[in-house]
């Protein structure tokens, strides 16, 4: 059986990022790129690997500053630093933006 | 193709989700074989990357994924398998057809597959996950495959793991349990040293007189040697016997005997990791394959190389160098094939994200992991996949912390293979 609701929910909810951003080339970017981020934050929607996400929404100079920190190997980490520093910081910074508009 | 559906297609490359109602359009159709990482990983991202406007068919032989992940626990007695099990509710739940069937013919040219109840199946493109397979033609004794069960490998998560835990726990206090250790390439490279740590760990606790006699094919440790032989040093002295260029030449199965390149060793129970080969779906597809074992791919698209519209992901494609074969590299393939495929159908150059993550943990005791990542990136200029020098890396030492990072890695892996727990989980008695 397919349900109607849970097919349509993803449907709507892309068309209303979409309007949000503009059907353009960098939110498909975005999206995929961000991808490459899980599965090790497929469970936390703010990022937040080993951890409960926080209650606020982190907003997008946060997340910037703090993948930066990581890629500049200025944060302590685990991991994290090791991932970071594969990403030009263009590429961070979009995945930032991306991550603040698209979590709840 | 009509107007109508190049509308669609381009807009749902461009992240946009046409839907028309009341008129119907013939939906572009993917055919995904194999449900492991890989294969269940891609179908639910063309699910929900289109949202909806490609449909996809899954054929997967098992009603069920076992995760290899964390299967070594099993062995140990930290983990229960039903722990591991899980259903693919959640891959029906986003509107995937799952039929679990055998495939017994690919055509490429057709794009077309034939399974095993008869059916015929026809997609715009098909991506296949065939996984692993052994290669027992390199150990006489199991040549025969009535001989085989006689020996476990417990290298596919399911009834070999619960057998194994199961004779382990058997063995009298003062056993001796060999394993033997294949050469590379073969899925999850650091695994049979995290199965030599939680076996050493269940040893010391419960029957601290057995030993583990290590018998590796290799000249050392082949992932996070000195993590690993830290702490069997450190934890396991006196039950880990490492034995480095012990390669496998066949098995005395009556005496319960390894005769490796060095002399024989014999042990009272024997767990042998054969070596391996890209899964027998893509030996029966014709692809082409690198050393007669591992499937060619062009990595922008993940096509088969010379196989157009055919695309494979996960531990059957050959590698590029430093890049092992792990259900994290599955799914993070999973995504940059669903993705090309997604623009492909649309008519636009596939632009899948250009870099690949890897992390593999392992547990080198009950509750104490260890890490190492590696990163990958697509670089235009060679048209391959390349490890990102001075990214990745090992853990600076073992801790309880990275192993509760360890557990939530898994649970990040089945979510995105499998949906959320409550539509993942495996039917009773399954
Ligand atoms: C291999 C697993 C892995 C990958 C891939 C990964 N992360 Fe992380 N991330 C972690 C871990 C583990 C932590 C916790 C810090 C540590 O110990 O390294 C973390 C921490 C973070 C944090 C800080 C969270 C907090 O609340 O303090 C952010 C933000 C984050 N990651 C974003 C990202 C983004 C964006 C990407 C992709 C560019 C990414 N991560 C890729 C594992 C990963």
């Amino acid at each position: 059986m397919k349900p109607a609701l849970p097919l349509l929910a993803p449907a709507l909810l892309l068309l209303a990022t979409h309007a949000a951003a503009g059907p353009d080339d960098d939110l498909l970017r975005a999206t995929r790129l961000a991808a490459s981020c899980n599965p090790c934050h497929a469970l936390h929607d703010h990022g937040t690997a080993g951890r409960k996400a926080p209650a606020a929404r982190p907003d997008s100079a946060w997340l910037q500053e703090r993948l930066l920190a990581y890629r500049e190997q200025r944060h302590p980490a685990t991991l994290m630093h090791q991932v970071a520093v594969a990403y030009s910081r263009e590429e961070l910074e979009l995945i930032a933006r991306h991550w603040a508009q698209s979590r709840r | 193709m009509t107007a109508r559906r190049h509308f669609l297609l381009a807009c749902l490359a461009a992240g946009c989700a046409p839907w028309v109602r009341g008129e119907s359009m013939a939906r572009p159709h993917v055919l995904v074989v194999g449900g492991g990482f890989g294969g269940a990983t891609a179908a639910r991202f063309l699910r929900e990357w289109s949202a909806g406007a490609v449909k996809v068919t899954l054929v997967e032989r098992n009603r069920e994924l076992v995760s290899c992940p964390l299967s070594n626990r099993v062995l140990s007695g930290d983990a229960r398998l039903d722990s591991l099990r899980f259903g693919y509710g959640g891959l029906r739940h986003a509107g995937i057809d799952v039929l679990h069937q055998d495939v017994v013919a690919l055509d490429p040219g057709a794009r077309e597959l034939r399974l095993a109840d008869g059916r015929h199946l026809a997609g715009d493109r098909i991506l296949l996950a065939p996984g692993i397979d052994f290669q027992w033609e390199a150990i006489p004794a199991l040549a025969d495959p009535d001989r085989r069960g006689q020996v476990l490998h417990a290298w596919k998560a399911g009834a070999q793991t619960l057998e194994l835990a199961r004779r382990i726990a058997a063995l009298r206090d003062g056993g001796v349990l060999a394993i033997s250790i294949p050469r590379p390439p073969f899925r999850c490279p650091p695994g049979p040293y995290e199965r030599v740590s939680l076996i050493a760990d269940y040893f010391r606790r419960r029957k601290p007189r057995c030993k583990l006699l290590v018998a590796d094919a290799n000249a050392e440790v082949i992932a996070k040697p000195d993590l690993f032989r830290q702490a069997w040093r450190e934890l396991y002295p006196g039950i880990v016997e490492y034995l480095p260029e012990h390669g496998l030449e066949d098995i005395d199965l009556a005496r319960g005997e390894l005769r490796t390149q060095l002399g024989p060793l014999r042990a009272d129970l024997l767990n042998v990791i054969p070596p391996q080969r890209a899964g027998d779906l893509a030996l029966a597809a014709g692809m082409p394959l690198a050393g007669g074992a591992w499937v060619e791919i062009d990595w922008l698209t993940h096509e088969a190389k010379g196989l157009p519209g055919i695309h494979v992901i996960g531990d059957a494609v050959a590698a590029v160098p430093g890049m092992p074969k792990s259900a994290h590299l599955a799914n993070q393939q999973a995504k940059r094939a669903a993705a090309a495929i997604l623009d492909m159908l649309a008519g636009r150059s596939p632009q899948p994200a250009p870099l690949l993550a890897n992390t593999c943990y392992s547990f080198v005791s009950a509750d104490d992991a260890v890490h190492v990542a590696a990163m990958f990136r697509y670089s235009d200029a060679t048209r391959r996949v390349e490890q990102v020098a001075g990214a990745g890396g090992l853990s600076v030492a073992r801790s309880a912390h990275e192993g509760r990072l360890a557990l939530d890695w898994a649970r990040g892996l089945w979510h995105e293979a499998l949906g959320p727990p409550g539509a993942r989980r495996a039917k009773a008695g399954a």
